[in-house]
């Protein structure tokens, strides 16, 4: 037998096989048809490292004459060992046959050893049609395994356990459209069960699979701080003839400077979509309404960025720790003031800086004439707004199953409890990062990597 | 001094611009596009230097450029860029040199050149700018280094030529840093100034040198010492020997002799005429003079040149690696590719909104019911029959599901004994129309004639009203057999 795992997601039309087969090999191109039997041909979907395929997942098309196929079988049976000999007997004789097309296709793979993973819908009762499917599956003698989909509730899920465990060695309940990683991990897990010579091969496409979302995460967090980290240095430049403020330019300036930052947050979205392997949802359905907000929009403003008193919190905190540190260079001789006035300075400082959306100067040379300087943004809020939009964007994306052809929905809550899902720590610590960035224009590498591990924690 | 080269044949200046000009447009490749590529560089020419990220990057890029060769020459402009502000640095510093030692040697015979003012300009001055230069070097952007970089004169020329003749963007952004700023492209832009100082300084001290040589060579000079300030000649012979001590080992004719020093001494109130032995003794002080051009001015210059290059190198490479594009470039390159789903785009079918669908005629009399793969309790369905619809059941028949081919052969052949208008079939509506059930229509039609009407009754679970979009789907899949006589009616 073939030491590669592969597995044929066979079963009645229209039970989620592709479905299942969308999520478990995070496909958003697995054709999910509203019609039934419209796949024709086995389609493979194989899990490779390096080129090397660690499983292969292999869709087929669903039984549409097993009647007819089983008693053409029964007929041609001499004995129980002759089983699967028939079976090939069947696949050469109707190999050409448009009338047995699909049920060759879907036989052939699991005769070359492919396990059987057996599709089902738990809230369909169970019916005496999927009879004649089984037996046949049955007679294949490959290691099988039945999956109960809950494409539309579980109400049957007993009905079928009874009728699916005299076929099958493992039934499993599972729900293809909102299994999220760990389920499908662990569905994963159970395939080794089928087998014991997959296991190795299982047993390294997990690990992979766990170390390779990691990377996504750490990736996905990497993209985020660079994308912090261009908006918030972002500026737009002109040659001036003279050292006025030209206000026609300058407001020419702004918009610029704006419509850089938004395409750059785009591209900084569409590259998280890919990473999350979701490059179709653009083209499918339109970015969730909350995100397509303006990120300069007032409710961008509100919804993502810190309140007053969040903001007023995390500046008093950062005060505090510099007035900390006068406290300790006076080894505490300050009464411990010090922390108190920086708290209040800055918090003050914070909510006031709060109000100023973009800097505006000339830069003047003698020797070479005068520039008119617009940005960065220094809005304090600006950082939060911009890590809240994406942060949340990655959320709903990473978890976003690949077998969902829906809208993503978010809700305003959801964008609200970001910032209350941080904790003062974080705040204060991304507080401490975005400062170093505004005032310094660039972020160390000691910096970077403290902005990519608290972006990973949020993304989370 | 020439650009350091890899055995290539391209520096590492042209390597970063390229790559990091290269990364900035490849944002927008497939994530999934570029994670293959790079993993198969990685895996390929580049896999034994992998913990080596500056070697991996540049053998990335020579593997990436192979394949497009003449399409990257951002590094090549900026290259020219550089090299013209560097000649520009040298023009200037060569006339300036020149410039500055004409006006310093100027000898009419009347006073001889006076040693003091050389010592001002070509050991003092120098000096304080070598020392400015270091300054400037100092970590962090202080009010005197940024002072200071205004008047750096490589900054300046640097403006000057952004300003006017440099005007495309990648330029200004890399040598002017006009926008995105990283720690690291600042701290290749202090080098790069200094750099280039420090060449104008060489190419000053080199014209001095060169004009100084040509003066004393081709035109008769006489060299003296005089100051304001009442000066003991003890007092200057400390000060000669002081600034001779560079040199005083190996040179030591360019150390002035307390005679020579004692001799030159000259007021220009009331100075008489040299005799011939004084006036040959004031040519003396030339070696010095050269001497002072040399390790006041050249050497330091080109030790401070070469110095700034090698960090000019190491910002390079530091601007480089900390870059965030690279570091995830090397993150691609080493980290196993994993790929999910196929390659192979499948676009499914979709049911039209509502398809047009011809209804039944009214069903007089009794007529036969097929109940298909049991889609509903026999007694339970014709009850519900009879109390819902005006149809009424002739005979309740079983077909499909359990019932083997060649039942539901014989339910055929039976219920074709009693002629009928029509004939009823219930069906399980979310069930999906089979071949199976499809074959069960054709070969019925076949039997009963093309007058027969043939209705399928699709039933919800439990006798229930069936679901709106499964009575969509099997009037399209019934529409496959092409059937006039053939209807789906949910609602009879």
């Amino acid at each position: 037998m073939n030491s590669t795992p592969r597995f044929a997601i066979t079963g009645h039309p229209n039970k989620g096989k592709s479905s299942i087969v969308a999520t478990l090999a995070e496909d958003e191109t697995v054709g999910i048809s509203e019609i039934p039997g419209t796949t024709r041909d086995a389609h493979s979907y194989p899990m490779c490292m390096d080129g090397e395929t660690l499983y292969e997942l292999i869709d087929t098309p669903g039984f549409q004459r097993a009647r007819e196929m089983l008693e053409w079988l029964k007929n041609s049976e001499t004995s129980v060992a002759d089983r699967r000999a028939s079976l090939n007997r069947f696949i050469q004789e109707f190999a050409n046959d448009p009338r047995f097309h699909d049920e060759c296709e879907l036989l052939k793979p699991i005769m070359k050893g492919a396990g059987i993973l057996y599709v089902v819908d738990g809230a369909r009762p169970y019916g005496s049609e999927y009879e004649s499917e089984m037996q046949i599956l049955q007679w294949t003698g490959q290691p099988r395994m039945a999956l109960i989909n809950l494409i539309g509730g579980e109400e049957h899920v007993s009905e079928w356990r009874r009728a699916l465990d005299q076929y099958f060695s493992i039934v499993r309940v599972f729900d293809a459209q909102h299994a999220d990683f760990k389920k499908r991990i662990d569905l994963l897990r159970a395939f080794q069960a089928l087998d014991e010579s997959w296991f190795a091969s299982l047993d390294l496409a997990i690990g992979v699979l766990e170390e390779n979302r990691a990377q996504r995460l750490h990736r996905a967090a990497r993209e985020i701080a660079e994308l912090l980290l261009a908006v918030m240095c972002k500026r737009e430049s002109a040659q001036l003839d003279d050292e006025n403020i030209d206000l026609q330019l300058q407001s020419s300036l702004v918009s610029k400077l704006k419509d850089n930052i938004r395409e750059r947050e785009e591209q900084c979205c569409d590259v998280l979509q890919q990473i999350c392997g979701h490059t179709k949802l653009e083209r499918n359905i339109e970015r969730n309404q909350l995100l397509q907000e303006d990120i300069f929009s007032e409710r961008s403003f509100s919804l993502f960025g810190l309140s007053n008193t969040q903001l007023a919190i995390t500046g008093a905190a950062s005060g505090a720790v510099a007035g900390g540190g006068l406290d300790m260079m006076v080894g505490g001789a300050s009464l411990f003031l010090g922390a108190g006035i920086g708290a209040v300075v800055g918090g003050v400082s914070a909510i006031f800086a709060a109000r100023q959306i973009s800097d505006v100067e000339v830069l003047g040379s003698p020797i070479g004439g005068y520039e008119l300087h617009v940005g960065p943004v220094s809005d304090v809020n600006f950082p939060w707004v911009v890590l809240g939009r994406v942060v949340l964007f990655y959320r709903l994306v990473s978890e976003r199953n690949h077998a969902l052809r829906d809208a993503i929905a978010v809700s305003s809550e959801s964008a609200n409890s970001f910032s209350e899902s941080m904790n003062m720590k974080q705040r204060q610590v991304l507080s401490d990062l975005f400062k170093q960035i505004r005032e310094h224009q660039l972020i160390d590498s000691k910096g970077m990597v403290s902005l990519v591990r608290q972006i990973e924690n949020l993304c989370k | 001094m020439p650009e350091i080269r890899e055995r290539s044949g391209r520096t590492l200046f042209e390597d970063t611009v390229n790559i990091l000009h290269f990364l900035e447009a490849d944002r927008a490749a497939p994530y999934a596009k570029r994670q293959h590529r790079d993993r198969q560089i990685g895996q390929g020419a580049c896999e034994n230097i992998l913990d080596q990220p500056l070697k991996t990057v540049q053998c990335w890029w020579q593997q990436i450029s192979a394949d497009r060769p003449g399409e990257h020459n951002e590094g090549n402009k900026l290259i020219r860029v550089r090299g013209l502000v560097g000649l520009a640095a040298v023009v200037f510093g060569l006339l300036s040199g020149l410039g500055v030692i004409a006006a310093v040697f100027q000898y009419d015979g009347s006073h001889p050149i006076n040693v003091v003012t050389l010592i001002a300009v070509f050991v003092i001055l120098q000096s304080v700018f070598i020392g400015t230069s270091l300054l400037m070097l100092l970590p962090g952007q202080n009010f005197l280094s940024r002072a200071l970089a205004s008047l750096n004169v490589g900054a300046m020329i640097s403006g000057i030529m952004h300003r006017t003749l440099l005007k495309s963007s990648s330029s200004s952004v890399f040598f002017m840093g006009t926008s995105d700023h990283t720690q690291a492209h600042n701290l290749l832009l202090r080098w790069q100034l200094f750099s280039w100082s420090q060449l104008l300084g060489c190419a000053f001290n080199t014209g001095a040198l060169l004009g100084a040589v040509l003066l004393i060579v081709f035109t008769d000079l006489a060299f003296g010492w005089s100051s304001t300030l009442m000066f003991e000649t003890v007092q200057f012979q400390k000060l000669i020997y002081l600034v001779s001590l560079p040199w005083a080992g190996i040179w030591p004719d360019a150390s002035p002799t307390q005679a020579l020093i004692e001799q030159s001494r000259f007021y220009r109130l009331g100075a008489e005429q040299a005799t011939p032995f004084i006036a040959q003794s004031l040519t003396a002080w030339w070696p010095f003079v050269v001497a002072c051009i040399l390790s006041y001015g050249l050497l330091p210059r080109v030790v401070l040149l070469s110095i700034s290059r090698v960090f000019v190198q190491r910002a390079l490479a530091t601007l480089l690696m900390d870059n965030p594009q690279v570091i995830s470039l090397l993150d691609r390159m080493r980290t196993p590719e994993v790929a999910l789903g196929s390659p192979v785009l499948i676009s499914p079918e979709m049911l039209l909104d509502e398809e047009p669908h011809a209804k039944p005629n009214s069903i007089s009399g009794s007529v036969p019911l097929i109940i298909w793969a049991d889609a509903a309790e026999r007694f339970q369905l014709l009850s519900r029959l009879e109390k819902d619809s005006s149809v009424q059941v002739s005979q309740a028949y079983k077909a499909g599901g359990a019932c083997s081919m060649a039942e539901d052969m014989e339910t055929i052949t039976t219920l074709l004994e009693k002629r009928s208008d029509s004939i009823l079939i219930a069906v399980k509506s979310w069930e999906p129309p089979l071949n199976d059930m499809l074959d069960f229509i054709a070969l019925l039609r076949q039997k009963c004639g093309d007058k027969t009407q043939i209705i399928l009754f699709p039933l919800g679970p439990d006798l229930s009203v069936a679901d709106q979009q499964e009575v969509r789907i099997w009037r399209h899949a019934s529409k496959r057999l092409s059937d006039a006589q053939l209807f789906v009616e949910p609602d009879l």
